[in-house]
């Protein structure tokens, strides 16, 4: 060892600190890396609050806990909405938060008004001032358009220009009771356009972008996508300093879970790495980003993702082309691309809309889905799918009592045909049941 | 033809825009919506199952042992409470439907009450018909958008046909092709109106058997829903 490498040693040991990564994202003090989503919040049952139903209670305790245990691990950041949770989602939140002083956090809210009947500006002003008292405090750091690209550009000028309400919000952002103005983007790059063409007239401090290793750069590559690469999306905010946050960056976590395909890819490079973390090494790699939001309804995914990022181990060349090969497998698979965010719910016909979708998904993950009744496999693969659907839900939740309405899919960010994909699983549900007894 | 004059249009129009904009009025993610079974309506004609030839065949042969309802797998068969066939099963849809695959309640049966028979032939057998009910059927009343009986029908007998048959874009609503209609009952336990389904099957007395169709024929019908 010679006399540099030992001084630069002892001086900076290659950030082993396990401190949580801090990044600068517009106004304000600098974000953790990793923020907090509350839109999984834990029920008192013990599932997030997106798969309880109506009956069962957010878990404030445990909630509380989970607050405590990320800011004492340097997480400073948390996303909320209004609708979250049933509507619920703030008012927890804040909560937990108020026990905390309030330089040691930073709250972003969205407006959704979504909903016709939200649209005027009186109601998009009620919920923003809801906002404050919910959160208790008399300033949002990040308060974003919720959703924006739904409906396209007509759609984002309906719902903040034309009733005036993001006049209104400029000046909040100048009065300082908002800190940074931004919005959260589903859609196609025509509507992306269409809200940075705001840029110069109202100035985004930030912008909230679907950012996954499949998403960056498959986000067009199917039908069922309808959407765009998040290369695309991140290349234009960066060209105007945008500073970004992300949403989805596991796809609701479908990314985090076990999945055959992906694995081959990814293993052989980390045997120890989690699949979860991959996702987030990805999206926090990218210079632009300041924050990467994970919904973590358990405190072991809080623990685990805060070792992710404490510190946040960039990528290198090879395993960003690693990812873009797991990317690829990913797709080959015929995933419905839900990401259980529950904006689809609740189903006026009863059903578990990201439940049976899920189901799906998960058989399509464990490499098990029984499409081929000549797979030596099959009959343990349709045993086990109409076990495992049948445990999912009650009978009345079921795919079978679709009626294709289709009131859903307009609210879905995925742009996913809700109820043929839900046929689809009902078709195969149907065909196994006939194939014989379970 | 439907008549449909000045007031019958702006009310079906009222009532479509009405229910247009209730499905935009989601203000809240996540949450599920309350279900309830659907209602077991009184049949002038019980249904009793595929095997048991006919309703006075099966009432003179059954002993009411209660085995088939109870191995049942779908919950359709229940101990009638009517004196004159007290404690002999019938068929009823808020549970489940006489699925074609199944054929355990003939397996079952020791007093050759319901026949043993096998799926194939199963298919080939009419008990019952079902009847639609404009005032309950959520497309007729509200405009809905729905197509549950006729995506689950296993027999094809149902067909939707626009309300107003001059105007393409109405409400389509369900007509059952009487023929073709098994009465297994997957309209009736899928029709989403509440608190009685819109579609519900009437029993016949005399069961209706098909002459078998070629084999292949009969695997062709049980593979067009997959």
């Amino acid at each position: 060892m010679n006399r540099r490498s030992f001084f630069s040693a002892i001086a900076v040991p290659r950030d082993e600190s396990g401190a949580m990564t801090y990044r600068t994202g517009g106004n304000g003090p600098r974000t953790s890396l990793l923020g907090y989503g509350c839109m999984r919040l834990p029920t008192v049952e013990g599932s997030s609050a997106r798969e309880a139903g109506d009956a069962k209670k957010i878990d404030q305790e445990e909630v509380n806990r989970h607050v405590d245990y990320a800011i004492a691990h340097g997480i400073n950041y948390f996303d909320t909405a209004p609708v979250y949770c049933q509507g619920r989602s703030e008012a927890v939140i804040g909560e937990a938060l108020a026990r905390h002083p309030r330089e040691k956090w930073l709250i972003a809210t969205k407006l959704s008004n979504m909903s016709q009947s939200l649209r005027s500006f009186e109601a998009s002003k009620k919920m923003y001032e809801q906002s404050f008292k919910f959160l208790r405090t008399d300033h949002i750091d990040y308060y974003l358009l919720h959703t924006v690209g739904q409906g396209g550009p007509a759609g984002f000028d309906d719902r903040f220009v034309k009733n005036g309400i993001l006049d209104f919000l400029v000046k909040e952002r100048e009065a300082g009771r908002i800190r940074n103005l931004g919005f959260s983007y589903h859609g196609d790059e025509t509507g992306f356009r269409h809200a940075l063409s705001y840029h110069e007239r109202y100035h985004w401090d930030f912008a909230q972008i679907q950012l996954s290793y499949v998403d960056w750069r498959h986000g067009t590559e199917t039908a069922k996508y309808n959407h765009v690469n998040a290369e695309i999306l991140y290349n234009l905010l960066d060209g105007l300093n945008i500073p970004i946050s992300v949403m989805a960056p596991t796809l609701g976590g479908r990314l985090a879970k076990f999945n055959y395909a992906i694995s081959r890819c990814l293993s052989p490079l980390d045997p120890d790495a989690t699949p979860a973390s991959w996702a987030f090494r990805f999206a926090g790699s990218m210079p632009r980003v300041f924050t990467v939001l994970s919904g973590m309804t358990d405190i072991k995914f809080i623990k685990e993702n805060v070792k992710t990022f404490s510190p946040l181990r960039p990528l290198g060349a090879k395993e960003f082309a690693a990812l873009e090969r797991a990317a690829k497998a990913y797709l080959g698979e015929d995933t419905i691309p839900c990401n259980s965010c529950d904006y689809c719910m609740p189903c006026p016909y009863g059903l578990d809309i990201p439940g049976i979708l899920g189901c799906w998904n998960e058989a399509v993950a464990d490499g098990r889905l029984p499409d081929n009744t000549s797979d030596p496999d099959y009959p343990a693969q349709r045993r086990c799918f109409l076990v495992e659907y049948e445990r999912a839900m009650p009978p009345l939740r079921r795919a079978d009592h679709c009626i294709g309405c289709g009131r859903c899919s307009p609210h879905c960010p995925q742009s996913i045909d809700i109820p043929a994909s839900i046929r689809r699983v009902d078709s195969l549900v149907e065909k196994l049941r006939r194939n014989g007894r379970v | 033809m439907v008549e449909v004059n000045r007031r019958g249009f702006l009310i079906g129009a009222g009532l479509t825009a009405a229910a247009a904009v209730a499905g935009d009025e989601k203000v809240m993610d996540g949450g599920l919506a309350a279900t309830s079974r659907p209602g077991v309506p009184t049949r002038e004609v019980p249904l009793v199952p595929p095997g048991s030839g006919s309703l006075a065949e099966f009432s003179k042969r059954c002993v009411g042992c209660q085995l088939c309802v109870q191995q049942c797998p779908n919950l359709v068969l229940r101990p009638s409470t009517s004196l004159r066939r007290f404690m002999q099963p019938e068929m009823g849809f808020d549970r489940g439907y006489c699925r074609p695959e199944c054929t355990r309640c003939g397996e079952v049966c020791p007093a050759g009450a319901i026949r043993r028979m096998k799926a194939e032939k199963k298919r080939l057998v009419h008990v019952g018909r079902a009847v639609w009910h404009r005032d309950r059927c959520i497309a007729a009343q509200e405009g809905v958008n729905c197509n549950a009986c006729l995506w689950h029908c296993p027999a094809e007998a149902i067909k939707l046909v626009p309300m107003d048959e001059a105007n393409p874009k109405s409400a389509k609503v369900p007509v059952v092709d009487a023929e073709k209609c098994l009465g297994c009952g997957a309209c009736e336990h899928l029709c989403p109106a509440r608190p009685m389904p819109a579609m519900t099957v009437e029993g016949l007395k005399e069961h209706r058997v098909d002459a078998p169709k070629s084999d292949r024929d009969v695997t062709k019908a049980a593979d067009t829903k997959n």
